[in-house]
């Protein structure tokens, strides 16, 4: 390394390579996705079309997601969500939106799984927003779904939280040691969290990292806790920009083999490379 | 990258009081700024809310004359108090005569964390003056009571006013932005915090790349993540380069202190 130089002028590096080209030579996996109009945020560019573009201007080759509606409403199914991706050329993948207040509704989706895959992948526990924990008995179908076939499970977690906190989400993984635990952004805020779960459950948990590339460090930290091997990258699109997500997995102090680990390779020895 | 050049309108050097990340003196932040490729930065002491605004400004000073700075990458933002409070707060012409003399070029204000209100009747003499001046003013979203409605307040109060608003939160601030840009022509937006997907050429087509900023945030944030999103940003190459230094070199270069 010329440490005359900055990170976006080493050549041979990802950083030198995103900078000149705006997109890397491997396959991008966005592990944390939705999308739809949202209560609090103007997004403007928050529907199909614009989301598509916007991924592959990034060269992010999957993004998964559940749809904000149907996280938010009853009124708003899963199906309507699949319906919507079916014709993107497999750009977009879904996790079933599993709203613990409605349980014939999660009934029906689980029912209706293998009609949606390959474009279904797993479900998506959102546990502070509808103020279930994870661990009490409106979850335990959808678990047992996933824990039979081994499904992932995209958590919210949050530090702190009394539904997904850290606290909450150790009782989880012992629980259900076949489900493939997704941590969304790594209990933000609680430093100790990451080490505590892999420490206790290190085959079945993944660190995703919605709202943390660009924070000073907090990477790095990860990257210490669990290795490398066990995070996720994602951005909460059409929260948080592609440019800036992966800029941030760029810029962290981790070596090129950790960048690219998190951006592209664990996705993919999750799912394998034609997904 | 050097086609480029960056020039970060948020940055913080000095030790906060919690003990979390920070940046001891000019040294250590020039090599993080190198780092990334950062040319220059407007700094801030890490713990001027805590600690408050004499002491802030006195270490920024100190900072500022260090002989890693000999070049004048940094350069000093003084935290202001209400006039009416003669002995931490001298008048202006007093004020911005030490701020010339010891390579300041913006003024910041905590009104919160220093409990006043940012109103005529506590700052009035001080920034009509800077708003004759030309004097940029930091506007931290979250140092004013009730936030927005504190910030929108003291915008009216001070409609000539050159503002930079930073700090603005992650999570999707355009319902609060945009009216603010819309309606004050002296407000600039540093974009260190705002992720939205595609949003800065959003913002660049509705009110001109001269209204953005680029900022990092250090030490809470990195550099990169903000610069590899504007050099991503569809937009054209001088716009870019606007946001990410020319347009803050012109604010510093017209504040006549």
């Amino acid at each position: 390394m010329n440490k005359n130089l900055s990170i976006w002028e080493q050549e041979g590096t990802l950083a030198a390579a995103f900078w000149k080209n705006g997109k890397l030579d491997f396959p991008v996996y966005d592990m944390h996705g939705h999308m739809g109009s949202h209560n609090a945020i103007y997004m403007e560019n928050c529907e199909v079309d614009a989301m598509a573009e916007h991924l592959r201007r990034a060269g992010v080759k999957h993004l998964v997601f559940s749809h904000h509606h149907a996280l938010h409403s009853p009124e708003f199914r899963n199906r309507d969500a699949w319906n919507m991706i079916r014709n993107q050329d497999g750009l977009f993948r879904l996790y079933l939106a599993i709203n613990p207040n409605f349980p014939a509704t999660i009934r029906e989706d689980l029912a209706a799984f293998d009609e949606f895959s390959p474009l279904v992948i797993g479900l998506k526990f959102l546990a502070d927003y509808h103020h279930v924990k994870v661990t009490d008995k409106p979850y335990e179908a959808a678990f047992e779904f996933a824990e039979a076939r081994s499904l992932p499970i995209l958590f919210h977690t949050w530090g702190g939280s009394p539904y997904d906190g850290a606290d909450v989400m150790l009782e989880a993984v012992k629980r259900y040691p076949h489900v493939k635990f997704f941590l969304g952004h790594s209990f933000s805020g609680d430093a100790t969290g990451v080490k505590r779960l892999h420490e206790a459950s290190p085959d079945n948990t993944w660190f995703e990292l919605t709202s943390l590339p660009g924070q000073r460090g907090v990477i790095e930290r990860i990257v210490r806790d669990a290795g490398a091997d066990r995070i996720l990258y994602g951005t909460d699109l059409p929260w948080f920009d592609e440019f800036q997500g992966i800029g941030g997995v760029l810029s962290a102090k981790i070596s090129d083999a950790a960048k690219k680990a998190i951006l592209c390779d664990n996705a993919e020895a999750i799912f394998g490379k034609n997904w | 990258m050097r086609e480029m050049k960056f020039f970060d309108a948020a940055a913080s050097v000095g030790l906060p009081a919690s003990g979390g990340p920070g940046y001891a003196d000019s040294r250590a932040l020039l090599d993080e700024m190198d780092h990334y490729g950062v040319d220059s930065a407007l700094i801030q002491h890490a713990s001027v809310r805590e600690v408050g605004s004499e002491f802030a400004n006195r270490r920024i000073a100190a900072v500022l004359a260090e002989p890693a700075n000999e070049s004048k990458r940094l350069i000093g933002v003084a935290s202001i108090l209400p006039v009416s409070c003669e002995r931490e707060q001298p008048d202006a012409r007093t004020f911005f005569s030490w701020m010339k003399a010891n390579g300041f070029a913006a003024l910041s204000l905590y009104p919160s964390s220093h409990r006043y209100l940012p109103n005529r009747a506590t700052l009035a003499p001080l920034l009509d003056e800077a708003s004759e001046r030309s004097v940029p003013v930091l506007v931290r979203i979250c140092d004013f009571d009730n936030r927005w409605t504190g910030v929108v307040a003291f915008l009216e109060a001070f409609p000539k006013l050159r503002t930079i608003l930073y700090d603005v939160g992650l999570w999707g601030a355009d319902r609060l932005v945009r009216p603010v840009l819309e309606t004050f022509p002296g407000a600039h937006f540093a974009v260190g915090d705002y992720w939205v997907p595609e949003g800065i050429a959003s913002l660049v087509r509705k009110y001109g790349a001269e209204r953005l900023l680029y900022s990092s945030g250090i030490p809470d944030f990195n550099h990169g993540s903000m610069m590899a999103a504007i050099r991503c940003a569809q937009i054209d190459e001088n716009a870019k380069k606007q946001i990410a230094a020319l347009n803050l070199e012109r604010l510093v270069k017209e504040a006549e202190l």
